[in-house]
């Protein structure tokens, strides 16, 4: 079966749209239903969770791209304000929109309340929750092109690394969060004329080295140790960039070497904690890797596009008509 | 003295290719990056078989393509480039300094096999 086979030729729009996974603190019937018919309308995905759950989700969850608030949320010892401040001060890259009631009358929040908000908005308010969203969330165009072609050729890498597995990727997604999954990740940038930031893939590493172990890796699994399974996502990176540069990167659209903008990127180990200085949302795809025998355990692999330093969709239309053909990888070109 | 010189920064590169060759009865030598691999090219002359990576640190592949076909007395060498890359530009430089063939990866053994079999007999 060729490369190519393992990936699902039917391509549609809805496939290829990029949804938001985001967290709901409401306890309102009404407003949960109006946030349910809204998120459907709009590729988000509502999470909810028990108050006494809240911050351990919050701690470690990698997949949020933005919190639901409501004013009147209480518990035996908060209210709205006080979680919105306690939600801020664990995750303060995720916006919060804050629902109120405003009843006839404003009651205006403090300078410092408003602080922790990206905006409020009111049940009924389509229009300006979808401006919020917009704003803060699905800021950056991401074309059908550009997702579905992310997604076949890291398939494809993932295929050529890999033997006998299965693997699924969900709906492409934005994640505000900065924490880190597993303990393994590897970094490399992207550059042209219409992009500049860069790709990571993290992975559990004891998940990777069972896969490793078992046979499945094209390395060989003997006397293993965490050096080998850096060595095996550093080349099945190596395999998505060059794809990437392949598919999407003619020759003739690479960056200008002038002048260019450097961000610092800070990682603090002990937090799990990854910052490209920017709090704009990250393209992420999430890979399910099996066994197709089932001797060893799933592995999901998180892959995050990072266009911290530039994005822009139009561009990147204009560019791909001179992108060349796509190549045979694997193939001996004699010259 | 090895037949075959496999320069890759990946040690899981290094480990499938040179396994392969291994397998088929080839001797094999590795390198971690193009620094390294010419001073290999140097110092064995009875290699006849180079493949070799692109994005290496140090020194990328085709600088070492380069400075091998300008520094090594070794006109029977054959140089394969095994790499992610598959820009024209890049395979015209390569061609250029005398690289025999290029492989986009991921390395398939048995699409090489005959054309290491040529090369090196």
């Amino acid at each position: 079966m060729s490369l190519a086979q393992h990936v699902s030729d039917v391509v549609t729009d809805e496939q290829y749209q990029v949804m938001s996974k985001v967290l709901v603190v409401e306890q309102d019937a009404d407003a949960l239903d109006y946030l349910k018919k809204f998120f459907h309308k709009n590729n988000l995905i509502g999470m909810r969770v028990n108050d006494d759950r809240l911050i351990s989700l919050l701690e470690s969850n990698v997949d949020l791209g933005a919190i639901f608030l409501s004013e009147n949320y209480v518990t035996d010892d908060k209210t709205g304000i006080e979680f919105a401040k306690m939600l801020h001060r664990t995750r303060p890259e995720l916006s919060i929109f804050l629902r109120r009631e405003y009843g006839g009358h404003v009651v205006e929040l403090s300078d410092d309340v408003q602080r922790l908000f990206s905006g409020t908005y009111e049940l009924g308010e389509d229009d300006r929750l979808k401006n919020l969203v917009d704003t803060f969330l699905f800021q950056k165009h991401y074309p059908m092109d550009f997702v579905s072609g992310v997604k076949e050729l890291s398939l494809n890498a993932m295929h050529a690394s890999f033997k006998e597995m299965d693997i699924t990727c969900e709906p492409a997604y934005l994640v505000k969060d900065k924490i880190i999954f597993g303990e393994l990740l590897s970094l490399i940038s992207l550059e042209s004329s219409w992009c500049r930031g860069y790709m990571m893939i993290e992975v559990n590493e004891e998940h990777l080295a069972g896969m490793i172990q078992g046979h499945k890796a094209v390395c060989d699994p003997a006397d293993l140790n965490f050096r080998h399974v850096n060595a095996v996502l550093g080349e099945l990176s190596n395999m998505v960039w060059g794809g990437f540069k392949s598919r999407f990167i003619s020759s003739e659209t690479m960056h200008s070497t002038g002048h260019r903008v450097e961000i610092p990127i800070i990682i603090n180990h002990m937090r799990k904690y990854i910052s490209f200085g920017s709090d704009d949302p990250q393209l992420c795809f999430k890979y399910t890797l099996s066994d197709r025998h089932g001797k060893t355990s799933p592995v999901t692999l998180v892959q995050k596009f990072i266009f911290s330093l530039e994005w822009d969709s139009e561009k990147f239309s204009e560019s791909q008509k001179s992108v060349d053909e796509f190549v045979n990888s694997g193939d001996l070109e004699f010259f | 003295m090895a037949q075959i010189l496999v320069v890759d920064d990946s040690d899981a590169v290094r480990s499938e290719v040179s396994g392969f060759l291994t397998g088929n009865g080839y001797s094999v030598t590795t390198a971690v990056d193009g620094r390294d691999g010419l001073s290999k090219a140097k110092s064995d002359s009875s290699l006849k078989l180079v493949f070799a990576d692109v994005n290496m640190p140090n020194m990328d592949g085709l600088t070492m393509v380069e400075k091998i076909r300008s520094e090594v007395n070794n006109s029977g060498l054959n140089i394969i480039m095994l790499t992610t890359e598959s820009d024209a530009s890049m395979k015209a430089r390569g061609k250029a300094a005398g690289v025999k063939g290029w492989i986009v990866k991921p390395f398939n053994g048995a699409n090489v096999l005959p054309a290491v079999k040529k090369m090196v007999g």
